[in-house]
């Protein structure tokens, strides 16, 4: 048995969230990684480092939206698996496309905006992975929530990331900017759904229509 | 079939075989590439090998004139950039099966004297194909080795007799969003199309396909007529071509309309010009898994370097 215990959306969401890591070796070793496989395994590794993010922050906007608690015991968890992505991605970037040629590196690569904000989103994440435990929690009382909201300007820095990544431009719908453009409306809403005054108004909205159900007792309270 | 001289490359340019090894050396001693190598170790086939060729198919060489192999056949049809049907490079093949490319007609007109309409057909009657075994670089940061059928552009421009006036040379792919889905989707400014100056067109390298490895071009490869100028990123070759037009001034290009600021008009194949994502001082060649250095006009400056003489690269990336 595990010496913790998971509950079974738990089980659930981190199957999934490791499928993507699964199929990936596969390809890598049975050669089905298209004919450029380091780029495809960047490329795969960003993506879902990407999706996982945006699911971390989903989850604290869909327990304000149904009350279902269940989802908040997951955001750890989905938040790990987003950074381990990340850190993937990065290592194969650095170490398998450029074997750590640190003169290339820092000659043409760090130059680059969409480098620069992509690694100031794996320094935030890496600090909220690492302060994640019970133990930082404890200790930084009322400053780990604080440190934690970093998690938001990721999200922002990750969504520029992949913007000024693909081939295109944003900010004139130009190109195929459809993975960023997706991606940043969605972070976006779920930054919008925090904004205290709407999220009163949404859980009140909830109250309201799941009143005649008599369910009061069973309704969690909301922040 | 023309011979190539000999490339003077700078040897400042490349970094020098033994540094290559013995920086490799010292990462692996060091332990820090030690996922790299553990990784690269599961790839089939880290180096490319010299290519032996299907029965059905024809090729002068095996390798360019500095001695790379060819990208096999498979590979050179199966990973293409090509969004009139998909972003997806794999997915090019498949998607563009039901694309036709015959019957077919190209018009050429502008400021030509004899401005003409040109059947595919009159096309392969007029003019005799030979092998040109170019590198082929990408944009993304990725290269192959081809080997196209076909003649210089020049000899088709000939034909319509170019104006004095004409200075640029535009180029124009076929629309038909019915056969090819990516023109459906948003983003892209379709028909896609790209230019030359009028010394680019009529340069000796600069040559219009219709096949390579002896095969007919497939639909991916742009069936079934397209540009191939070897020293420019591989977006300036463009695909299904149903129109050339001589012009007077600079005309506009699919990439510059969509980001400036990333892809100009000239768009030379230029290791020391940075592009805001990809690092165009390295490339990986298809195949391989290392990052070779980017060779300045792809390889091609003892032939091209003369066309941008006094130009400042940097401004007319």
């Amino acid at each position: 048995m595990l010496p913790f215990s998971l509950s079974r959306l738990q089980l659930i969401a981190y199957t999934i969230a490791t499928i993507p890591l699964v199929v990936l070796l596969i390809d890598f070793l049975t050669g089905n990684l298209t004919v450029n496989p380091i780029q495809e395994a960047t490329k795969r590794t960003g993506d879902f480092a990407f999706i996982l993010l945006i699911l971390t922050l989903a989850c604290t906007p869909i327990y304000s939206l149904t009350g279902y608690r269940g989802v908040q015991k997951i955001r750890r968890g989905l938040g790990l698996f987003a950074f381990g992505y990340a850190m993937l991605h990065f290592f194969i970037y650095i170490g398998i496309d450029y074997w750590f040629d640190w003169e290339q590196i820092f000659n043409s690569v760090l130059e680059k905006r969409y480098i620069l904000v992509g690694s100031t989103a794996l320094i935030i994440l890496t600090l909220l992975a690492v302060t994640s435990f019970r133990w930082w929690m404890v200790k930084l009382g009322k400053n780990w929530k604080f440190l934690h909201r970093l998690v938001y300007l990721a999200g922002l820095l990750v969504v520029l990331h992949v913007a000024w990544a693909v081939k295109g431009d944003l900010f004139t719908l130009q190109g195929d900017i459809w993975k960023p453009f997706v991606g940043g409306i969605i972070v976006v809403l779920l930054l919008i759904l925090r904004i205290p005054i709407i999220r009163r108004g949404i859980s009140k909205l909830r109250q309201r229509y799941s009143q005649p159900s008599q369910s009061k007792s069973k309704m969690p309270s909301i922040l | 079939m023309p011979v190539y001289h000999p490339l003077k490359i700078a040897s400042s340019e490349i970094t020098s075989e033994d540094t290559y090894i013995n920086r490799r050396k010292f990462m692996t001693a060091a332990g820090v590439s030690a996922l790299g190598a553990v990784l690269a170790a599961c790839v089939p086939q880290s180096k490319p090998e010299k290519v032996s060729i299907p029965t059905d198919l024809k090729v002068g060489r095996s390798t360019d004139e500095l001695n790379d192999p060819l990208t096999p056949f498979d590979v050179v049809t199966s990973y293409n950039n090509f969004y009139e049907f998909t972003t997806d490079k794999e997915g090019v093949a498949r998607l563009s099966k039901n694309f036709k490319p015959l019957p077919w007609s190209i018009r050429v007109d502008g400021l030509a004297h004899k401005p003409k309409t040109f059947s595919i057909e009159d096309i392969m009657k007029l003019f005799t194909t030979e092998e040109r075994i170019y590198r082929m670089r990408c944009v993304e940061g990725w290269s192959m080795v081809i080997p196209w059928n076909g003649f210089t552009l020049a000899q088709l421009l000939k034909k319509v007799e170019p104006m004095g006036s004409a200075k640029f040379v535009r180029f124009e792919t076929v629309m038909r969003p019915e056969e090819m889905p990516g023109q459906k989707r948003g983003g892209f400014p379709f028909p896609y199309q790209e230019g030359l100056t009028i010394e680019e067109a009529m340069h000796e390298l600069t040559i219009l396909s219709t096949g390579l490895y002896g095969k007919e071009l497939l639909n991916q490869n742009g069936a079934p007529l397209r540009l191939v100028v070897p020293w420019k990123y591989g977006f300036k070759s463009i695909k299904s071509i149903v129109r050339i037009e001589l012009v007077e001034k600079e005309p506009e290009t699919l990439w510059s309309s969509v980001a400036p600021h990333e892809y100009g008009f000239y768009a030379n194949v230029n290791p020391r010009v940075p592009h805001p994502r990809w690092s165009q001082a390295t490339e990986r060649r298809i195949g391989t898994l290392e990052r070779r250095p980017t060779l300045m006009f792809n390889g091609y400056e003892a032939e091209v370097g003369h066309l941008y003489a006094g130009m400042d690269l940097k401004m007319n990336y």
